[in-house]
């Protein structure tokens, strides 16, 4: 996995994590660091590299949760990530409010940022079936969204 | 219902509604068996809410394909790029591994004396004195030996009783409980033949190397003397002054004839000697020491009697000895003066 793969990868999960940029891009800066750091001290190979960042997304994650009501709500999407024109991003803004926290970021790792069950079980110390099946309950519910809202393709 | 049997004898179990559901994910993904497949199949054809809820799932997974196509623009990856690195690269030489040696050292030196500073000042020194054993306080300041007098006609003889009266003239410390131990002795003994001169202070390690006190100071001046100082770092003892003592003096012309009047005319007072000299003791030839305890109610009778035999002066002064209620104690001393 290359550097710009790894920024490329977590600077997309918080984007899709958090509400708002600036904390995305401080929790992204935050990850980078101690992953690249840990990276370059442990000679890591491209695997576990992915185990790593999943594991270093999450714990920055849980931290930058608990602080997001401190921080602006107000999201603008100019600060560098470029969303495909066709898309309406108001279904995935209901779905980080509303849905549980693991299943969005089960989907975002499994089926936006494409790791693998096996990668995500190892980063998270969990099993591969309780992955998939986090997995599952988060597209279903955000299928629901996207059905109730018809704004989808 | 599902009645799809593979083998031949082998029952297979029909899935429930909320089994298939917990399947759909898996089956929208295409990771089920066959076996699985052809179930949830079968009961797909019938559930129209299954079926719903496949939609749905396939709606979210293609939602989830089209954003993965967002990207991060150029600037936003290289200041996250530069962040990491100016911020990796700070930590990485603010570290300690990479400091200087000099500043290694001298922050670990500061540390250290800071410690110890703080111990130095907050361990409470008095209490660990007193804690010490009695042994370990007495330290020999000062050790002097005199070298021997060149010519023994000047070697003073020193008259030879000891004078009776140091009850008050020592301070109370040095004078009278015998149990309580002195602040300052001077002790004497004869110096080795080849003794020079010699300034030290050292620690004694017990009891053994303490001097005798020698009370008598008559043995002071000899013809070849050692001085020994020793002053013992004991906690003073302060003794308050609730007591008084009458101190006075009178002057008379005649004093062989007087002493013995003064004498009578106290006793008749109820004067009582005290310390260790009778009344009117003949101190020197021109001097009657009288220390007698009195009545205080008398007090100033005997006043009125003593000025008849001369002009007298009496001081009252603290004193840390305290008479019984009632009673005083005066040293009166009596100067023969010229009648001329």
């Amino acid at each position: 996995m290359t550097e710009e793969a790894q920024i490329r990868s977590v600077a997309l999960f918080f984007f899709f994590a958090l509400p708002n940029e600036s904390s995305a891009k401080q929790a992204s800066v935050r990850t980078l660091r101690i992953c690249q750091r840990k990276i370059k001290k442990e000679q890591l190979e491209s695997s576990a590299v992915v185990s790593l960042l999943i594991h270093h997304t999450y714990r920055q994650w849980r931290k930058a949760w608990k602080r997001r009501e401190k921080v602006s709500q107000g999201i603008s999407y100019e600060a560098g990530w470029i969303i495909p024109e066709a898309i309406e991003i108001g279904a995935w803004r209901q779905f980080q409010k509303d849905g549980e926290p693991e299943e969005l970021l089960a989907v975002i790792w499994s089926k936006i940022l494409g790791f693998t069950d096996e990668d995500i079980a190892l980063g998270l110390g969990l099993t591969v079936g309780t992955v998939r099946h986090r997995v599952g309950r988060g597209l279903r519910h955000l299928g629901a969204l996207l059905s109730l809202r018809g704004d989808h393709g | 219902m599902v009645n799809h049997d593979p083998q031949p004898g082998r029952k297979v179990r029909r899935l429930s509604r909320f089994l298939c559901r917990e399947l759909l994910y898996d089956y929208a993904s295409g990771i089920l068996d066959e076996d699985r497949r052809k179930a949830v199949d079968e009961f797909l054809a019938n559930n129209e809410e299954q079926q719903q809820e496949l939609a749905e799932l396939n709606l979210a997974m293609d939602y989830c394909q089209d954003l993965a196509k967002t990207s991060i623009t150029q600037p936003l990856s290289e200041e996250l790029k530069d962040k990491v690195s100016v911020v990796t690269e700070l930590s990485r030489k603010i570290s300690w591994q990479h400091w200087p040696e000099f500043m290694r050292w001298g922050t670990e030196a500061l540390l250290i004396s800071t410690v110890v500073a703080i111990i130095a000042i907050s361990i409470p020194w008095d209490k660990v004195r007193e804690m010490l054993p009695e042994s370990q306080r007495k330290y020999i300041l000062t050790e002097v030996a005199k070298k021997p007098a060149p010519q023994p006609e000047e070697i003073k003889t020193i008259p030879q009783a000891p004078t009776p009266e140091p009850e008050e003239e020592l301070p109370p410390q040095t004078s009278v409980s015998g149990d309580e131990e002195e602040e300052t002795t001077v002790a004497t003994q004869p110096p080795p033949p080849e003794s020079a001169p010699v300034l030290m202070a050292k620690k004694t390690g017990g009891p053994a190397e303490e001097p005798v006190a020698e009370p008598e100071p008559d043995e002071v001046e000899t013809k070849t003397t050692k001085t020994t100082v020793v002053v013992k770092d004991i906690p003073e003892k302060k003794v308050a002054l609730k007591g008084f003592l009458y101190r006075g003096s009178l002057s008379n012309d005649n004093l062989d004839a007087t002493t013995p009047l003064m004498r009578t005319e106290i006793e008749k007072l109820g004067g009582e000697k005290a310390g260790d000299v009778e009344l009117g003791w003949k101190k020197t030839e021109n001097l009657r020491y009288f220390h007698f305890t009195l009545p205080e109610s008398n007090y100033e009778t005997l006043l009125k009697t003593l000025r008849y035999f001369g002009p007298v002066r009496i001081s009252k002064e603290a004193h840390w000895r305290v008479m019984p209620e009632g009673k005083i104690r005066i040293i009166l001393t009596v100067e023969g003066v010229s009648s001329n």
